[in-house]
């Protein structure tokens, strides 16, 4: 078998093709982890990791094919494990990897025999963090309470406000109504995959979203922060009084969003905006993303946090794509879905896959 | 009569104490900028922290700035300002409000406190009248933040940049100024520059792509950052000058970056 130094292979062949690329290459490997996803919480002491060794084109960095090789893994920068070859389908596994308390860092390395000589790959730094305090705590029901008085003007003013119109009183009560079952469909949507679930009526057990008008255009929602759901009978409250002034003011200057859109596009915009903040209020009464290291590295008051992925191989901020980063920090165009303040690309705000694994583990 | 009305609230507020809460709150983008919490604030005012149990904050009122203050007063600790490093002895810009009971409460908890100088005073009494006088107005508002963004306080200068940028006031005719904001220097802040790199983008102002190219390839900046100025070549669709800075992306430790890189090389749907 080759020699392997133990040292951390470079990541260079990467992406170096592109420098050359008028050389033609035979493009570089990259280890693939397929099995179990990365930067997620784990509660087992170990885990099989499986992957591919995938080669890539040096030019437009894309996957070409999965390739026949060997893998190895190691642990927080420790010993690596054995060489694994891939089976007949090109998948590696490194078996009962094991995982101490806490962030755990995994690296591996990939090689392969060409006619060329010897390509080597890097299976790149990722997270998997094994946490022994949290438990399956049944499902939890959510109840959305838009009893309150004044909302459906609120919603109107939003229409009226960011359209050219005239929209017809019937329009503007289509679009009241849609954008309240949009909301609806965006939870249902981000919470695919856990038992958080809406209900039909609020009481003991279930939590309640209170939709209200608010008096301030300061304040898009607050919740409980309850790390591990410790109460299931909790109240966030969405305020859309901040979402009229917030929209109306911004909306078409900031966002890819035009006075001459359709009132659809308008609807799946603002269902979009208040549907995340209604995700994101139920997130913090669930415990998302609660602070400190022993509990979901949130900052910030309770949300993802941009300077832990500054400082570890991690992707939990995405300047509001993803459903917890903070108010402050989360772009009104990743706020109504776009992926760009200037022309329309859709990317639905979404749990990142850490949040969401905490979301599993304790509402499966 | 409204005289005596006035100074009964104020001593209520400075007897009622709120209660600590654990609430989790949500302000809209750049809600932690002084435009936002003017709005979100019945007063301010720089005070002196006195006494920091943990549970309560004692403050006694060094610089009123708006709205009607006590000389004295306190306000509980919630779950985020209590692990906020405030020290006793040290002044605080805090925005505050009143809560249903009527105890003063910190606008919006932690986003509310700035630790400031007292020496910088002045600096903040004239922001925040330049605001007052030129919030309704977004002209007339561009220009005093412009002068703000070389404020010598930190605050300022981030709230001059959040708050023209979140109200998207910025032109292509600025580009030179977003250019000198986006370089790296020892005057300015991440948030900032982070700002400034994405309004680049949004503004299309392509005359600045190598510059921002350069900085996405700059292994000595943070991820972060390098993610802002990935960013602004996504939106001005500058996709070659993102690909020159594979290699360096490659060499990154970092897979957010390395994912956000091949999302912006996808070919985008029509
Ligand atoms: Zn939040």
């Amino acid at each position: 078998m080759k020699a392997h130094s133990s040292s951390r292979p470079t990541t260079r062949k990467w992406a170096v093709g592109l420098a050359l690329a008028a050389i033609p290459l035979f493009g570089f490997d990259r280890g693939c982890v397929t099995q179990p996803q990365t930067d997620i919480l784990v509660t087992s002491p170990s885990v099989n990791v499986q992957g591919y060794i995938g080669r890539y084109d040096d030019n437009t960095l894309e996957w070409q094919e999965n390739m026949a090789g060997w893998a190895r893994m190691r642990v927080n920068g420790g010993a690596f494990m054995a060489w694994d070859q891939t089976d007949a389908n090109n998948v590696w596994q490194q078996s009962a990897v094991p995982l101490p308390l806490g962030v755990n860092v995994l690296d591996g390395e990939t090689w392969r025999s060409t006619p060329n000589g010897v390509v080597s790959g890097n299976i790149d730094d990722f997270i998997l963090e094994r946490k022994n305090d949290l438990v399956a705590n049944g499902s939890q029901p959510v109840f959305l309470d838009w009893s309150a008085a004044g909302l459906d003007a609120e919603l109107k003013a939003i229409a009226t406000g960011t359209l050219n119109g005239p929209l017809t009183a019937a329009q503007q009560n289509a679009f009241v109504a849609n954008v309240k079952a949009g909301v609806a469909n965006f939870f249902t949507n981000a919470y695919a995959g856990t038992s958080v679930t809406l209900a039909s009526a609020p009481g003991t057990g279930v939590h309640t979203v209170k939709f209200i008008v608010g008096d301030s255009c300061s304040l898009f929602g607050y919740s409980p922060g309850d790390y591990k759901n410790t109460n299931k009978t909790q109240t966030s409250h969405v305020l859309i009084g901040t979402f009229r002034c917030v929209l109306v003011d911004r909306l078409v200057s900031t966002t890819p969003a035009e006075l001459t859109d359709t009132l659809a596009m308008r609807v799946e915009d603002v269902a979009t905006a208040i549907g995340r903040t209604t995700a994101h209020e139920v997130g913090h009464s669930l415990g998302l993303t609660a602070e400190g290291e022993t509990r979901l590295h949130g900052c910030g008051g309770s949300h993802n946090c941009e300077a832990y992925d500054d400082a570890n191989p991690s992707d939990r901020f995405d300047v509001g794509h993803h459903i917890m980063d903070p108010g402050g920090s989360s772009k009104l165009y990743a706020r109504i879905g776009q992926s760009n303040p200037n022309t329309r690309a859709k990317k639905t705000p979404y749990f990142e896959r850490y949040g969401k694994s905490y979301l599993k583990l304790i509402h499966p | 009569m409204k005289t005596h009305v006035l100074f009964s609230s104020i001593l209520c507020m400075a007897l009622l104490l709120g209660a600590g809460k654990a609430l989790a709150l949500d302000i809209p983008p750049g809600g932690d900028a002084l435009g936002h919490q003017l709005v979100a604030s019945q007063s301010s005012v720089i005070a002196q922290l006195t006494s920091n149990d943990g549970t309560v904050m004692g403050f006694t009122t060094a610089v009123p700035l708006t709205g009607q203050v006590p000389t004295q007063f306190r306000l509980a600790h919630d779950t985020y300002t209590a692990t906020e490093r405030l020290v006793p002895g040290n002044h605080y810009l805090l925005f505050l409000s009143m809560d249903a009971a009527g105890a003063l409460q910190l606008a919006t908890s932690a986003y509310s406190i700035v630790a400031v100088d007292l020496q910088e005073a002045a600096s903040y009494r004239t922001a925040i009248a330049n605001y007052q006088q030129t919030w309704r107005d977004p002209q007339s508002f561009k220009r005093v933040a412009l002068a703000q963004l070389d404020a010598s306080v930190p605050y300022l200068r981030y709230s001059a940049m959040a708050d023209l940028a979140y109200r998207g006031l910025f032109t292509a005719d600025d580009g030179a100024l977003l250019a000198r904001l986006a370089a790296s220097s020892t005057a300015s802040q991440p948030e900032v520059r982070k700002l400034a790199l994405g309004q680049i983008g949004g503004l299309r102002l392509v005359a600045y792509a190598e510059q921002l190219g350069a900085v996405l390839g700059n292994a000595a900046e943070t991820t972060s950052i390098r993610l802002a100025a990935l960013d602004g070549l996504r939106f001005m669709d500058r996709t070659d000058v993102i690909q020159r800075q594979a290699a360096s992306v490659g060499d990154s430790p970092s897979p957010k970056l390395k994912a956000r890189m091949l999302e912006a090389l996808e070919p985008q749907p029509q």
